[in-house]
């Protein structure tokens, strides 16, 4: 889990085009939909594993190595996701000891160090899907190269964000985000507020509430 | 390139906020390719150190939690705790402790026990004339009860990276997180000594009855989760599933969880498990880089040539690992430290189940210690106070946090204790 909190800070570079913007936020909905499947697919991978052991059902091993290929998948398939919306774990001390000039330096260099790697590493999966292994996992019999097609896709997105955050700069400032949840200021005290009244039993007098994302 | 540069690299750009998966698999991709290693062998690694059952239990931890507070099993807790122990002087300062335990069978996350429970403790406190200094600061050192209790995300990342057994490790877990308890709830016990003016709760049995069927459901959650393990029907993974899906029934029941709700609750669970699977992959191809170069025994030699004694080396870690949790996100703080310590402490004798205990404990408590403290920030936004002010009231808090540290890890009986009952 992480907090990450952002300093007022102006974007810098050029406004970002309604159609980049609207094209962003078409992948953003694909990289979540496609997240969210990897989460009811391992939830329903494991039950299944459950199942077998207390009912008479056959223990089926492509279900355990089909979980673990969803973990992968999701885990670097999101990665581009994350960084569009500032929500890789990250040390941003420097957000609250630099001045905006030295912050906007700093965020150029770290999106240029996420591009070179995100570049480098999704070299490596083009390399291993191109490759044309003919070695198949062990229980499901899927080919190991397109194991490593959406980690590859991953980075390829990564990149993508890494560029388009260097030239059309988003702004994340008072961002606070709580186990997940990007959320305001204000979200956070009103949800207290009305837990309060919940847990007490009371009514609440108004519920004000905003969600970011 | 040598390790001692990629030591460096990798410091500099995590510095420099570059996010930190990518701070440490930039540096390991420039190692790799500049020692000839085949391309792909780095995305193999990587992708292979994710490619876990263990590590399966992560998401579905973070689900059950998500989906509990969804399923408003907080406030369910809170009024239970709230009908039981009502009566008693500070009870306000009990129920905050109790409320952080019942939480904690459901959810592994200090920050999300700081943001789901406190924002209903905290304001019913200072509502109640509790000093909002003393509210904040309990509320913040209970959270620290979550991550330790199983189930506990940092105790799955720990077994995974050192490679024992979460089970045991869940077991081992459970007498630390009571300690705490009961070190704080010392604490509010002589602060409560000073303040004969705090209002009572009635005590109820109607209320107790209510609140008691009311919760119910929350009640039987750890007998599923941890009894599931501990019992050996279940591996935590596979307990962590049957939680989840416990879960989604009982905000069904309690009409609190809307299908409209699950798209959103799958989304978060999802980023919330990449933004930490992903540091674990660039994790996994820096630990094949440190074994390469005989890192950790070269750090191993130089600890044994300083002391061979394990107390000196504990309080040495302790020390190393306060610092480090107070300046880096917990999770990648434990996959950094963890390949370099663990086996100087194995050579010097600590169990690494202990020794895994002692790690969470440290980085858990880092959470409430500025500059990094995310402990700090949510109840900070939470309760609208500077995060100075925040810390101001933690910090009386940290004696007792840190006596249970220094409890555990001078008794290591203390965490051993379960796991050799339960033969795990």
């Amino acid at each position: 889990m992480q907090t990450t909190t952002t300093r007022q800070e102006q974007p810098w570079g050029l406004q970002r085009p309604r159609w980049l913007a609207a094209g962003l936020r078409g992948i953003e909905l694909i990289e979540l939909t496609f997240g969210a499947i990897c989460v009811v697919a391992i939830v329903a991978l494991v039950m299944l594993q459950v199942l077998a052991r207390v009912t008479p059902l056959d223990n089926q091993v492509w279900t355990g190595e089909l979980a673990r290929f969803s973990l992968v998948w999701m885990s670097f398939g999101l990665a581009g996701y994350l960084l569009g919306r500032d929500e890789h774990i990250a040390l941003d001390v420097v957000d609250h000891v630099l001045p905006p000039l030295g912050q906007r330096l700093v965020k150029a260099f770290s999106l240029v160090v996420v591009a070179a790697t995100a570049l480098m590493f999704g070299y490596e999966g083009l390399d291993l899907f191109t490759a044309g292994s003919p070695i198949k996992s062990p229980a499901t019999g899927i080919p190991l190269a397109w194991i490593y097609f959406i980690p590859m896709l991953g980075m390829a997105l990564t990149v993508l964000r890494a560029v388009v955050e260097l030239v059309f700069p988003s702004s994340h400032e008072g961002q606070i985000r709580v186990a997940g949840e990007v959320i305001t200021d204000d979200t956070l005290a009103a949800d207290g507020d009305a837990l309060t009244h919940a847990a007490l039993g009371e009514k609440p007098p108004t519920a004000d509430k905003e969600t970011v994302r | 390139m040598s390790v001692a540069v990629l030591g460096l690299l990798i410091a500099a750009f995590i510095a420099l906020r570059v996010p930190i998966a990518f701070a440490i698999l930039g540096p390991c991709l420039a190692y790799m390719w500049s020692h000839d290693q085949s391309v792909g062998f780095a995305m193999r690694t990587a992708t292979g150190g994710v490619n876990s059952w263990p590590l399966l239990a992560v998401p579905l931890f973070i689900l059950v939690g998500f989906l509990a507070t969804r399923a408003g099993i907080a406030e369910r807790v809170f009024a239970l705790v709230l009908a039981l122990f009502g009566k008693f002087r500070g009870a306000l300062g009990y129920v905050n402790i109790g409320v952080s335990l019942g939480f904690s069978w459901m959810n592994g996350s200090a920050l999300a026990d700081a943001a789901g429970v406190g924002s209903i403790e905290i304001p019913h406190m200072v509502k109640k004339g509790y000093p909002q200094r003393f509210a904040v600061g309990l509320t913040a050192a209970s959270s620290v009860i979550g991550p330790i209790m199983p189930p506990s995300i940092p105790a799955v990342v720990f077994a995974s990276v050192a490679l024992v057994s979460t089970s045991a490790l869940f077991a081992a877990s459970v007498v630390p997180a009571l300690l705490i308890c009961l070190t704080l709830a010392v604490y509010v016990f002589f602060w409560a000594r000073g303040h004969d003016d705090l209002p009572n709760e009635p005590f109820e049995w109607a209320q107790v009855r209510r609140t008691t069927l009311g919760g119910l459901g929350a009640l039987i959650a750890p007998i599923i989760i941890l009894g599931g393990i501990l019992e050996g029907y279940f591996t935590p993974t596979e307990a962590a599933a049957v939680g989840a899906v416990y879960m989604l029934l009982l905000g069904f029941l309690y009409r609190s969880l809307k299908l409209r709700d699950l798209p959103k609750v799958f989304a978060d669970t999802a980023t919330t498990t990449a933004a930490i699977m992903v540091i674990l992959g660039a994790s996994s191809l820096l630990g094949w880089i440190l074994a390469r170069e005989r890192v950790p025994q070269s750090i191993a030699e130089a600890f044994l040539g300083f002391t061979d004694n394990k107390i000196v080396f504990l309080l040495l870690v302790n020390v190393l690992l306060l610092v480090l949790g107070a300046i880096i996100e917990p999770t990648s703080a434990l996959v950094i430290s963890v390949p370099v310590l663990l086996p100087v402490a194995t050579q010097l004798g600590v169990d690494p189940i202990h020794f895994g205990v002692i790690v969470v404990l440290n980085l858990m408590i880092g959470l409430m210690t500025p500059p990094i403290g995310g402990v700090l920030f949510v109840l900070s936004s939470v309760t609208k106070t500077p995060v100075a002010e925040v810390f101001r009231g933690v910090a009386p808090f940290l004696i007792p946090l840190l006596v249970t540290l220094a409890l555990i890890t001078f008794i290591p009986q203390l965490a051993l204790w379960l796991p050799g009952l339960l033969d795990l």
